[in-house]
């Protein structure tokens, strides 16, 4: 936690020479946050786009970074709510949730082929689970145990209040279990 | 008052004046900015313990996510990438806010006192407001991508199991795979100005697509063939990182610099034919197979086929020469490559043009050199300045092409000069940095950025062209800021085979006497840097002679692939000359020399024993095949050199320096009659194993024999 503040006032003084106009400034704050703005992107829409929306988001950061004020809020909550509306777009524009049932029918016929022996969560499992979930359940999945952001900054990006987001967590984490159970993986296989 | 009262009074009285001391001491109290850090630590550590605490019964899944999540990282190429955009554009924002703001200050500053000054100042930045676009220093960078150039029929892009319709111009990624039908076409064009077109009923899939984000003159680009007929054209790679590369099946041809050449996979029954022909310069082949790999360079006009099954792969090259001539799709091809080059050059010439914000025939350039220099001098920052002056080194490059094109030489020259001589300041400049590695290194990046780009660009460029006298400028900056020794001889060898690839090319046009032009300037060249070389010292020559030697041996192979047409028996009367043209001579000669080269630089270096460098060159120099068949047989023993070549054998000793005047003459007899002279024939035998064994004799111990007529 103690490190966690030492980042914050970094990362505050860095966006205080960003809003300034010092273009070195904002690199580091890209280079502490790419990793997780990439991660965010890449299992909420998918990793044939994380790269292309990743730069818009940092994009979007520079352009309105004039409009952060400290204080109020966390930078990350803030950048991570750039990076949720970057994704509400692009789910909004390409029809994207229509397209992923049907790739997800494909790949749940494929792993049932898939002998039970051979079977173990890995990445290409916790993708495709994670992709079944509801958008609102995966996103409190990744943002609370991927990004490791703390409930206010949550509560900030989706726009819900910290009690509201502890029974999401719950109901989340369990349609995950049972998702991952119906795939062939129980608690002892994880 | 009673006794009592009046004790607790007098008690009361000896308090007042503590307490009005205690009223006055200044209260030690925390401001409120701590009391607010105080407050905020006080409310995470409670929160943090509340977090610590929570349990959600699924403590074991969400430790696995967190552990499966940590992998997800975008690729270096990709952080690198978008960080150097990012900071273009923050950089170009920076300065469009920052240079208003400083026009300001600055005029204000000189108003009163110096009012002519500030009268031209004024009008540079009036000037400026009116054409800011225009005298911004900015990069202008082109944009990588592949994309399919042309369609034909039904083409199909499978992407992600998805399948796209294959459109004209549509972008193309790595792991697509492009798939024609029946009388169908695609064409791909890729990153590194490369040309592929898939013939019918073929599969072909993008393996690899990368460029070097902060040089993206080095690029690599490999497809994987899995049927049908795969033409490709590549026409301008720079590096030696660079390369192209198709694979079929167990077999992989790859370019590294320019070349035409034509991949196919048919099946024949249970096995699998997969073919590679070289048609323009030169391909290098590999074949493995579950036991061995075997490596050839197949020149232009020859074509090795290998067979391979479900089991094993039959790794056996057994190179043919092709009639090109007879097969449609290789002329048809070689015709739609020239008009593909035709407009790749157009596009150059844009980006040059693109680049030239105002000509330097234009009445407002002097306006745009003056605000040019208040801007560096405004620039306090070193390294800024630096970065500065390399853009505007840029633009004097691309305003001196553009002169050229119109005809104004002399203007031309100029702006080439001031090129020259910024980017010398720039290697200055790094060399007096060498303590702070980071800007350094930055500066020394971007530099070999600037000159790699106008590489990539000129090397389309032929010695007819009025912009090759650029080129030669280019070839010289870059070596002239190559502080490595080691590294400036590869860059000069490199420099040197480009005169031979220039010279295939005006070869097949049919500009023979050029071409032998181009062939002598290549031998004037690698005799210079083979002077330089000698000239080094001892802890550097070992590993330059290697590079030298490497370098000789793969402008062994491009001699061989600069080849008048043949004139074809049919056309032969009885008049025609069949003996050897000048080209033919030339390179001819070209092959001697090299040879004689290669063996004296081995002799240089022995001076007692040869270094590790040299003797693991020359093991890797006997390797090397061409067309299915050893190029070089390299022999070093304490007192002579031997070296044989296809039908040339060579023997170069110490005492070869005494006698090298008279074979010389020799040679140039035999090469202008075209047969071998009396006098030397004595001396040259047809080359056989038994030859080879037996040690030469006294009267040859000490003699260059001359080539051998075949």
């Amino acid at each position: 936690m103690a490190l966690r503040n030492v980042q914050q006032e970094e990362i505050e003084r860095l966006v205080a020479t960003s809003k300034r106009g010092d273009p070195s400034a904002f690199g580091k704050i890209y280079d502490l946050f790419v990793n997780q703005i990439y991660r965010y992107i890449y299992y909420r829409a998918g990793k044939e786009e994380a790269e292309d929306l990743t730069e818009l988001v940092f994009l979007k950061t520079w352009e309105n970074i004039r409009q952060y004020k400290p204080g109020k809020r966390s930078f990350s909550s803030w950048i991570f709510r750039i990076a949720h509306n970057v994704v509400v777009d692009y789910y909004r524009s390409n029809n994207y949730q229509a397209e992923l049932h049907e790739n997800i029918k494909d790949e749940r016929l494929e792993m049932q082929t898939v002998s039970r022996a051979h079977r173990h969560f890995d990445q290409t499992l916790l993708s495709s689970a994670m992709r079944e979930l509801k958008d609102h359940y995966r996103q409190i999945i990744i943002l609370r145990y991927i990004n490791e952001l703390s409930y206010e900054e949550i509560g900030y990006i989706m726009g819900k209040s910290q009690a509201g987001l502890r029974i999401l967590q719950f109901r989340a984490l369990k349609s995950l279990r049972n998702i991952l159970e119906s795939n062939g993986i129980s608690e002892e296989d994880v | 008052m009673s006794f009592l009262e009046k004790i607790l009074d007098k008690k009361l009285k000896r308090y007042s004046e503590t307490e009005k001391h205690l009223k006055n001491f200044p209260l030690v109290s925390i401001s409120g900015e701590q009391s607010i850090k105080l407050k905020q630590e006080l409310m995470m550590r409670i929160s943090s313990r509340r977090e610590i605490k929570e349990e959600t019964g699924f403590e074991k899944y969400i430790e696995k996510i967190k552990i499966l999540a940590q992998a997800i990282n975008p690729s270096e190429y990709f952080r690198v990438l978008l960080k150097e955009k990012l900071m273009i554009f923050a950089e170009y924002d920076r300065k469009r806010k920052l240079f208003r703001l400083r026009r300001v200050k600055f005029v204000f500053h000189w108003m009163q006192p110096r009012k002519v000054v500030a009268v031209v100042t004024m009008a540079v930045f009036v000037c400026t407001a009116f054409f800011g676009f225009a005298f911004d220093i900015e990069e202008v960078k082109a944009a990588l991508f592949t994309e399919l150039e042309n369609v034909q029929g039904e083409v199909t892009v499978v992407r992600n199991v998805q399948e796209i319709p294959g459109i004209k111009g549509l972008r193309l990624k790595k792991d697509d795979v492009i798939r024609t039908g029946k009388d169908s076409r695609a064409a791909i064009r890729f990153l590194d100005s490369s040309m592929s077109r898939l013939d019918e009923n073929g599969e072909v899939r993008i393996s690899k697509l990368a460029a070097n984000p902060r040089n993206n003159t080095e690029t690599v680009v490999e497809l994987v063939l899995n049927q049908g007929r795969l033409w490709s054209r590549v026409i301008n790679l720079i590096n030696k990182s660079s390369h192209f590369q198709v694979k079929a099946e167990n077999t992989v041809a790859v370019v590294t610099k320019k070349a035409a050449f034509d991949v196919s996979v048919e099946p024949q029954g249970k096995i699998k034919v997969a073919k590679v022909s070289a048609i323009k310069n030169q391909v290098d082949v590999v074949v493995a197979s579950s036991r061995t790999v075997t490596e050839t360079t197949l020149i232009k006009g020859f074509t090795a086929e290998v067979k391979s099954n479900e089991r094993s792969a039959v790794a056996q090259i057994k190179p043919e020469k092709i009639d090109t001539e007879k097969d449609t799709w290789i002329t048809e091809n070689l015709v739609e490559d020239e008009v593909y080059i035709e407009g790749v050059k157009e596009e150059l010439h844009e980006q040059v043009r693109d680049q030239v914000k105002i000509s330097p025939d234009n009445p407002l350039y002097s306006v745009k050199e003056l605000s040019e220099s208040v801007e560096i001098a405004l620039t306090f920052d070193s390294l800024e300045k630096q970065k500065k002056l390399l853009i505007i080194a840029q633009e004097k490059l691309a305003e001196a092409q553009l002169l050229i094109e119109k005809g104004s030489y002399e203007k031309a020259a100029a702006l080439l000069r001031e090129f020259q001589d910024k980017i010398q300041k720039a290697f200055e400049w790094i060399q007096e940095h060498e303590e702070d590695p980071d800007k350094a290194t930055e500066i020394e990046m971007k530099l070999q950025e600037i000159l790699s780009m106008y590489k990539k660009q000129l090397a389309l460029i032929s010695p007819d062209d009025s912009l090759y006298e650029v080129k030669g400028i280019v070839a010289e900056t870059e070596t002239s800021v190559t502080p490595d020794p080691v590294k400036k001889t590869e860059q000069q060898m490199d420099q040197a085979a480009e005169k031979l690839i220039e010279a295939h090319d005006l070869a097949e046009k049919g500009e023979a006497a050029k071409a032998a032009l181009q062939v002598e300037a290549y031998q004037e060249a690698v005799a210079q840097v083979a002077d330089e070389v000698k000239a080094l010292p001892l802890e550097t020559k070992g590993e330059a002679v290697s590079v030298l030697l490497d370098a000789k041996t793969e402008g062994l192979k491009l001699l061989e692939a600069v080849a008048v047409p043949p004139v074809p028996v049919s056309e032969i009367t009885e008049g025609t000359d069949v003996g050897a043209s000048p080209l033919e001579i030339s390179v001819s000669a070209a092959k001697t020399e090299t040879l004689k080269h290669m063996g004296e630089t081995i002799l240089e270096t022995q001076s007692g024993k040869t270094s590790f460098n040299v003797l693991q060159t020359l093991e890797n120099i006997n390797k090397k095949d061409l067309n299915g068949k050893a190029l070089l047989n390299v022999q070093v023993s304490p007192n002579r050199v031997t070296i044989v070549s296809d039908k040339d054998y060579i023997l170069v000793t110490p005492q070869a320096e005494e006698m090298r005047g008279a074979v010389e003459e020799q040679d140039e007899k035999a090469a202008a009659g075209g047969i071998v002279s009396a006098d030397a024939s004595e001396n040259v035998g047809a080359v056989t194993e038994e030859n080879m064994s037996t040690p030469p004799t006294a009267d040859l111990k000490s003699q260059v024999l001359p080539r051998l007529q075949p």
